[in-house]
């Protein structure tokens, strides 16, 4: 059963000069509970925007403009503020990739992760304490008590995206969002936090929803993976086979785009469009190798490849072979 | 008219092959404060780079591989002389450029050229492209304004950026070409040698891959000695026919890429080498726990002791040496 | 070479001047507070040069039988106690104020960036011995010091210079040292001694350009500063002495017949406000825009747009 359902989901933002930039444009995904969707992208594929629109985060200047986010079955848009206060900190939670920007530098981390407890469950201080530490050994920071009466500002990166992750799953909530959780993180680093999330997501059951830019990341992480490209889903698969057989361009580009030892780069050429004015036809037109003329006209809807029952979806007119790709 | 595809001038050095030499190059930076901290609480030194020796053959690239804080930037810098160095020697093509005097310098200037990890902070916002790299040219060549003029869309072209946007400002231009303008100005003074530092790690993946693909190409047709500074492991392994990885300042390992990276030998490049997630098996990470220390008046005794699976009690009492194990693969490790 | 390149031909490139003017000009256009600043300062300077050919009377004619008139329609800001024209005399006061405060922020000017921007660029006990004085002078009176400086040498328009500007010096070099501070540590700069640039040349053309926004504002709301300091000596009667006529000579002289004759005051008062707030609010309108921090806040919404 899916708890979270995106469907068809639109974002619009307003710009200063009068016009409009459509950030997300009819995407629609679901995850399970219990599973681990990859959302892969470049900068301005939508996947942040993605993201803030299911946490009823957006800035005021944007607006989802058609499309529905079903959370547990329920509308989240139907929500009031207030109701959606409690959603945030109960069912669904958030990790970013700068910690820093979303702890107060002027509380210790453990009056953060506590004040989760007595606000949302309503515990009194010494339990919430102890919740507090239990957290953070189960995030696995070094001496937990000592912890609780430190500053962010005494913690390295790693430790704060730790702290972060203690606060975000305190409530134990259904449904974790992570945007680029350990971009920012050294690589030992980034494995450690990595493996932390990895293990409280299986040993709570969490639904994730992980945004990365970093496919291998993503391919280590996830279950599933979806790929936005421009506002637009191109490709959703499970995570082995489409990493090991990608059916868009977009995804096939995007893993040549990794250097190995003694094989030629082929990269992608060009660069993103304005997203003001996006082509018309299939967004990847410009970029793709294989593009025809109907790639120019016609905008390819997300829909599932043959051989069917594998769950492949892609929105290409003329998609990949898959495995042992067109060279 | 010059071309760039000119073969690099490479003088060897007193010692043979090596065209690059770098020995026991030191950089500490004094953190004190001032006066006062200092009274209450004694000097504060980072010792960014700690006794750094490799060699480098013309034409080879390093891949000098680290997490932040591990000193490879700082180490660049030093090589390039772009920061005075605390000790040590740094020779390249026979020039001795810790103590090279000002004319001389401005032959290592010509010959080895910085690559810059952001290409939103390293040009300078009010110079058009014509400018940008027209300086290179100005300072290291003598051309009337026609000659700098078509010199410099020769070298836009060859970083793949158009003829007319020569009189373009830098933010008008995508991160992508903006780096490709940094490499074109590297390129300008001819050089023999480039160091770049992690020049495509701030752009996207499918940008990262273009730029990249250039450097390289680049690379072997201009046949330029290249230091490639990367947290990436893929890129290093791509890019790179020498791998150095550093740690604390210090050197842990060095040899041919495919030796360090398919059979590393120290427990830090073994752990750099399993927390790179990958594709294919999808299994539970299970990674070293711990973080690198500041190296702010290090004891002696290999920095990366505290956080190492094998260590024993020799490993903090004295510092480790590179030890060759095989031809050309170093380690600095008593356990190996 | 074998093939011809296709050089473009340059266009018309303008120098960083032009482009710096330019982006004045598209502040002043732009922005309302800088429109009515930017008419006022402008009508000030044309007031000012082609003032001895506008003004209806001669400013030292004496007429007794008009002495301490009130506006008419022949002298329409009225007359002195020696019957002279009060209009006349203003427009006569305007070049002399303009004069003195344009040489006191140039001579700050002049003095105080180059002083800044090496104390900046070079660092160390150079910095510490420079920056160092700028201090001792700001924690000098600097009225005060005026005062005893004209005092001492005697009244002149070259005092004066020296006596405003004397003041104002430790502001620009602090705010050019600044400037050079943070530019400084800019990977550009490192990229220029990179490719070989000599240190001057850096200094030059890579840190200063990107260094004196803040240094045009400052000028902008400096001269306000310098108008009065100029008029206050006067009004204590150690500016300029008659036959120069200046603002602040006109309203020490108004005192004696504020009872009698309340416009001697307030016409030259308010010249003298009309002339700063002009400079207030184009030094203001400039700040909004040339200050990074208003660059910031500008970015930060289209960023969260993007």
């Amino acid at each position: 059963m899916a708890i979270l359902d995106v469907q068809h989901l639109t974002v619009d933002f307003a710009l200063d000069d009068g016009g409009t930039l459509r950030a997300v444009d009819d995407t629609s995904f679901t995850i399970d509970s219990g599973e681990v969707l990859g959302l892969v992208g470049e900068s301005g594929s939508g996947k942040s925007v993605t993201a803030l629109s299911i946490m009823r985060l957006l800035d005021s200047q944007a607006d989802i403009t058609a499309g529905r986010i079903l959370f547990d079955g329920e509308d989240l848009a139907t929500k009031s503020e207030a109701e959606m206060r409690t959603i945030r900190g109960q069912r669904i939670s958030m990790i970013f990739q700068e910690p820093m920007t979303s702890l107060n530098p002027a509380y210790t981390v453990g009056d953060q992760v506590s004040e989760v407890f007595r606000h949302h469950l309503h515990m009194g201080f010494g339990e919430s304490k102890q919740r507090a530490i239990e957290m953070f050994e189960r995030v696995k920071i070094p001496r937990p008590k000592d912890t609780y009466g430190k500053f962010p500002h005494e913690f390295s990166g790693g430790m704060r995206q730790r702290v972060m992750i203690a606060i975000a799953l305190a409530c134990g909530p259904d449904l974790l969002i992570a945007d680029e959780p350990t971009t920012a993180l050294d690589v030992t680093i980034q494995a450690q936090v990595l493996s932390v999330i990895q293990d409280l997501q299986h040993d709570m059951g969490l639904a994730l929803l992980f945004i990365s830019h970093d496919l291998e990341v993503v391919a280590q992480m996830c279950d599933k993976v979806a790929v936005m490209y421009g506002a637009r889903l191109m490709e959703v698969g499970e995570s082995t086979s489409l990493f090991t057989g990608p059916r868009h361009p977009y995804t096939d580009g995007l893993l040549r785009s990794i250097p190995r030892r003694g094989q030629p780069l082929t990269p992608i050429a060009g660069t993103i469009f304005d997203l003001r004015s996006p082509p018309d036809g299939c967004r990847f037109h410009p970029r793709c190798p294989y593009a025809e003329d109907r790639c120019r006209r016609e905008t390819p809807e997300l829909r599932a490849l043959e051989p069917a029952g594998d769950g492949r979806l892609a929105a290409c007119h003329f998609p990949l072979a898959g495995v042992g790709a067109k060279a | 008219m010059q071309t760039a595809g000119a073969a690099p001038g490479t003088t060897p050095s007193a010692d043979g092959g090596a065209f690059l030499r770098v020995r026991g190059l030191t950089k500490h930076f004094d953190i004190t404060g001032g006066l006062l901290p200092r009274l209450l609480y004694g000097r504060k030194v980072v010792h960014a780079v700690e006794d750094v020796s490799f060699d480098l053959a013309a034409g080879e690239t390093l891949g000098l591989v680290g997490e932040s804080g591990s000193g490879k930037s700082t180490a660049a810098r030093v090589i390039a002389r772009l920061i005075p160095a605390t000790a040590g020697e740094v020779h390249i093509g026979g020039h001795d450029v810790l103590r090279a005097g000002p004319a001389e310098m401005k032959a290592i200037r010509k010959d080895v050229q910085f690559v810059f990890q952001d290409p939103f902070s390293s040009l300078n916002p009010r110079m058009r492209i014509e400018r940008l790299i027209g300086r290179s040219l100005t300072i290291h060549f003598d051309m009337s304004p026609m000659e700098r003029r078509e010199r410099v869309v020769e070298l836009m072209e060859q970083v793949g950026l158009r003829a007319d946007h020569i009189y373009r400002y830098p933010h008008e231009f995508s991160g992508g070409q903006r780096q490709r303008i940094a490499i074109a100005r590297a390129l300008a003074s001819e050089p023999t040698m480039i160091l770049a530092d992690e020049p495509a790690s701030s752009l996207d993946v499918s940008i990262q891959a273009q730029v990249l693909e250039l450097l390289d190409g680049l690379r072997q047709r201009l046949g330029l000695t290249m230091i490639f500074i990367t947290h990436d492991l893929n890129v290093a392994e791509f890019v790179s026919d020498q791998v150095a990885v550093m740690y604390g300042g210090r050197l842990m390992e060095q040899g041919p890429t495919e030796e360090v990276l398919q059979r590393p030998l120290h427990p830090y490049s073994q752990s750099l080498l399993e927390a790179r997630p990958h594709f294919g098996v999808r299994e539970r990470l299970r990674p070293l726990e711990g973080e690198p220390a500041i190296p702010i008046n290090p004891p002696v005794g290999c920095p990366f002791a505290h956080r190492c699976p094998i260590r024993i009690q020799a490993c903090t009492e004295a510092n480790v040496e590179l030890v060759e194990k095989s031809p050309g693969h170093k380690v600095a490790c008593i356990r190996v | 070479m074998s093939e011809a390149v296709a050089v473009p031909a340059p266009p018309q490139l303008p120098s960083s001047y032009v482009a710096a003017w330019r982006t004045i000009r598209g502040i002043i256009a732009n922005d309302r507070k800088a429109q009515i600043g930017a008419a006022i300062l402008a009508g000030s300077i044309i007031v000012a040069i082609i003032g001895p050919y506008i003004a209806p009377h001669d400013v030292e004619e004496p007429n007794v039988a008009i002495r301490l008139t009130g506006p008419t329609l022949s002298n329409i800001m009225g007359t002195d106690h020696l019957g002279r024209d009060l209009f006349s005399r203003i427009i006569s006061g305007l070049t002399v104020s303009l004069l003195v405060a344009t040489g006191a922020v140039l001579i700050a000017v002049v003095i105080g960036v180059p002083l800044g921007a090496f104390a900046g660029y070079q660092g160390g006990w150079v910095d510490t011995i420079i920056m160092r004085i700028m201090d001792a002078i700001i924690a000098m009176p600097g009225r005060l010091l005026a005062i005893a400086l004209v005092a001492a040498v005697g009244p002149s328009v070259g005092a004066l210079w020296v006596a405003i500007s004397f003041s104002s010096v430790p502001r620009y070099a602090r705010l050019i040292r600044g400037g050079v501070l943070a530019q400084r540590e800019r990977e550009y700069v490192e990229a220029a001694r990179a490719i070989g640039e000599s240190s001057g040349s850096t200094l030059l053309r890579y840190v200063l350009p990107n260094a004196m926004a803040p240094v045009v504002v400052q000028i902008t709301l400096n001269f306000p500063s310098a108008i009065t300091a100029e008029a206050s000596l006067s009004f204590l009667g150690l500016g300029l002495v008659p036959p120069t006529i200046s603002w602040g000579q006109m309203l020490s002289g108004a005192q004696d017949y504020l009872e009698v004759a309340p416009w001697l005051a307030i016409f030259p008062g308010l010249a003298l406000t009309l002339l700063i707030m002009g400079f207030v609010l184009l030094g203001d309108a400039l700040r909004d825009h040339l200050d990074p921090r208003y660059h910031g806040r500008r970015r930060a919404r289209k960023r969260a747009a993007a």
